[in-house]
């Protein structure tokens, strides 16, 4: 047994390739194969397209100076809506772990926040507000109570043992902050952005339908919809999934300069 | 090593069956237990509803038959049903039928009943004396429209490109061009118009009737009249919504159903006139959410006038050649030949 995963272990490190390469693929392969077969049993390009019919609607769709303009808008306010709900998670938590009071009055706020059906944000922010501003009101509103929680939950568990000792030997504030809670939180809060990144787009995308917002990925989407152009509609959802994969991305390249810095 | 390789296969080989088992899984069962046909109506909520209202009320069916009836929230709700064959006989927008039978060849449309019932709403009166002065005072205004890319968006688009109108879609006012701003349905933008959030907007009765009464709207244009001076067509509005039939009943055996359908769907706008209260009624209770309180009035805007194929194919082609040159895909890429006209 010992030998075997010895020997598993000697396989993985010396076809490192493999690992990171040839199995995603195959679960890459999984996905494409159920949708091929689905597409086979529906047997409707109306439905269920197959996957080389969006492939193709997929290339066409970057010949074109429209997809660009959707792309771009929605990206551009899908990184506005994420970066405010950062900054403002990181100000929060920051505030709920070392001012006692002020965790009390923030806790009920992000416990509404989190509860109230994304639907119903969506449908008082699109009469409020302008279709490109009510998207970024939504998804901020989702993302900020989610990344508060992760971040506040990254300074608690804080080792109490550092803390301590920098207490004891009077290690400076900003020391403390740069050397020991930064560093602590970091891996928590890039993690936590990860996840909140490619689900502020899709947010984004939902919202920009609903507020019929104009030259969006969602409107695009929902237009290809009317038409019944199905597999148009499956192009964009591939832009999306590269947007998103795009996204986590640009989030694991800043966690690598961000652990060099430190 | 093996029995690890083994179990991940064949955890990978059930969700790929389990998940085509449901995709593949609605099956159709077309007959109910007392051996008759069941034939199953669908119609999306709003003026297009109210073309059924009589069918729905009398409850009668051919022989033979079991006829059920359902009003449905959008007419995308329709392509699916129609397309997964929940639906035989289905009410749409002429030009998503026309999509369907270009993609599928499934149905083909069998009489138009709704000739437009879209009207701008406005909370001031346009400046100008003609048509082309009234519209291009709108530049440098917001016109809201129900669902971009939709019956209402483009019937417009093509009337401000007939007068060589400048339009936009965007948050911005500018002197130079009409802005076009969206909302998913009419509800939505009523108390936008109360508010005053938005000045000018266009909808569909009876939602037209509802603003006007309500926020102090008053209607600015008649959508229809405008198209007709547009294209120069010779029937009243244009063919907005229509009926159509899966081609498995168009083949000769149904005409014992075909008949019952035109007759109901003939006398149906007298009739839905003078009994308002009944058509609400009756469409609510098949799931309608949009029609309570209706009056003759507003019945009588929705012009449903039943034109059965082969007098509307003048009208209905008028109508898809005018989209199809907007933007092939409004259409479904081609204009539908002529077998997309039931000839009875």
């Amino acid at each position: 047994m010992r030998a075997e995963a010895e020997k598993l272990k000697k396989f993985f490190i010396k076809n490192a390739w493999m690992a990171n390469i040839v199995y995603p693929l195959i679960g890459v392969g999984v996905i494409l194969l159920i949708w091929v077969i689905g597409a086979a049993a529906v047997g409707m390009e109306m439905i269920l397209p197959t996957p080389s019919r969006a492939f193709e609607e997929f290339f066409k769709l970057l010949k074109e100076s429209e997809f660009w303009l959707a792309v771009g808008n929605t990206l551009a306010r899908t990184i506005l809506s994420f970066v405010l709900g950062f900054l403002a998670a990181a100000v929060t938590a920051t505030l709920s772990a070392f001012v006692k009071p002020a965790g009390r009055i923030i806790a009920p706020i992000i416990t509404v926040l989190r509860s109230v059906p994304t639907m119903s944000i969506i449908l008082i922010a699109v009469i409020a507000l302008r279709s490109t501003q009510a998207p970024v009101l939504v998804t901020f509103l989702i993302v900020y109570p989610l990344l508060h929680s992760s971040f506040e939950r990254a300074l608690e568990n804080v080792d109490p043992y550092a803390v301590n000792m920098s207490k004891v030997f009077g290690v400076p504030i900003y020391k403390r902050v740069f050397k020991l809670y930064i560093p602590a939180v970091l891996p928590d809060v890039f993690a936590a952005s990860k996840s909140n990144v490619s689900l502020a787009l899709k947010v984004m995308i939902a919202s920009e339908v609903l507020a019929q917002t104009f030259d969006s990925m969602g409107v695009n989407m929902q237009i290809s919809r009317i038409y019944l152009d199905t597999a148009q509609l499956m192009g964009w959802t591939l832009a999306a999934i590269i947007m998103s994969f795009a996204l986590e991305g640009a989030v694991s390249l800043l966690k690598r300069f961000t652990v060099r810095w430190k | 090593m093996k029995k690890k390789l083994l179990i991940t296969l064949f955890v990978l080989i059930m969700t790929a069956v389990l998940s085509v088992a449901v995709l593949a899984g609605c099956t159709d069962d077309d007959s109910d237990g007392n051996g008759a046909k069941v034939i199953n109506i669908v119609v999306p909520d709003g003026s297009p509803a109210i073309a059924l209202a009589k069918l729905i009320n009398d409850n009668s069916a051919p022989e033979g038959y079991t006829v059920n009836y359902s009003v449905v929230a959008g007419a995308t709700q329709i392509t699916t049903a129609i397309a997964n064959k929940t639906a035989d006989i289905a009410i749409a927008p002429t030009n998503i039928g026309a999509t369907i039978y270009n993609k599928t060849g499934a149905v083909k449309l069998y009489a138009t009943v709704v000739q437009g019932a879209l009207y701008m709403v406005g909370k001031e009166y346009l400046a100008g004396d003609t048509v082309q002065e009234k519209l291009a005072s709108l530049k440098g205004q917001t016109v809201f429209n129900i669902g971009q890319g939709g019956t209402p968006d483009l019937t417009f688009k093509y009337i401000l490109d007939h007068y060589g109108i400048a339009y936009q879609a965007t948050d911005v006012e500018d002197e130079s061009y009409v802005a076009l701003r969206y909302v998913t349905d009419g509800s939505e933008l009523l108390p936008m118009l109360k508010q005053g959030t938005a000045k000018y907007g266009i909808l569909g009765e009876p939602a037209v009737s509802r603003a006007n009464a309500n926020t102090g709207t008053s209607t600015v244009f008649d959508i229809q009249e405008l198209w007709k001076d547009v294209t120069g067509a010779q029937t009243a509005g244009f063919p907005q919504a229509s009926v159509f039939v899966t081609t498995e009943l168009l083949n000769g055996e149904h005409a014992a159903l075909l008949s019952w359908l035109s007759a109901g769907l003939k006398d149906n706008a007298a009739w839905a006139e003078s009994n308002p209260a009944t058509v609400s009624e009756v469409l609510a209770s098949k799931g309608s959410t949009s029609l309570n309180g209706l009056t003759s009035g507003m019945i009588e805007a929705c012009n449903l006038d039943y034109v059965s194929a082969v007098d509307a194919k003048q009208a209905v082609n008028t109508y898809l050649s005018a989209l199809y040159g907007f933007a092939a895909n409004t259409v479904g890429g081609k204009m539908p030949d002529d077998a997309f006209y039931y000839a009875g």
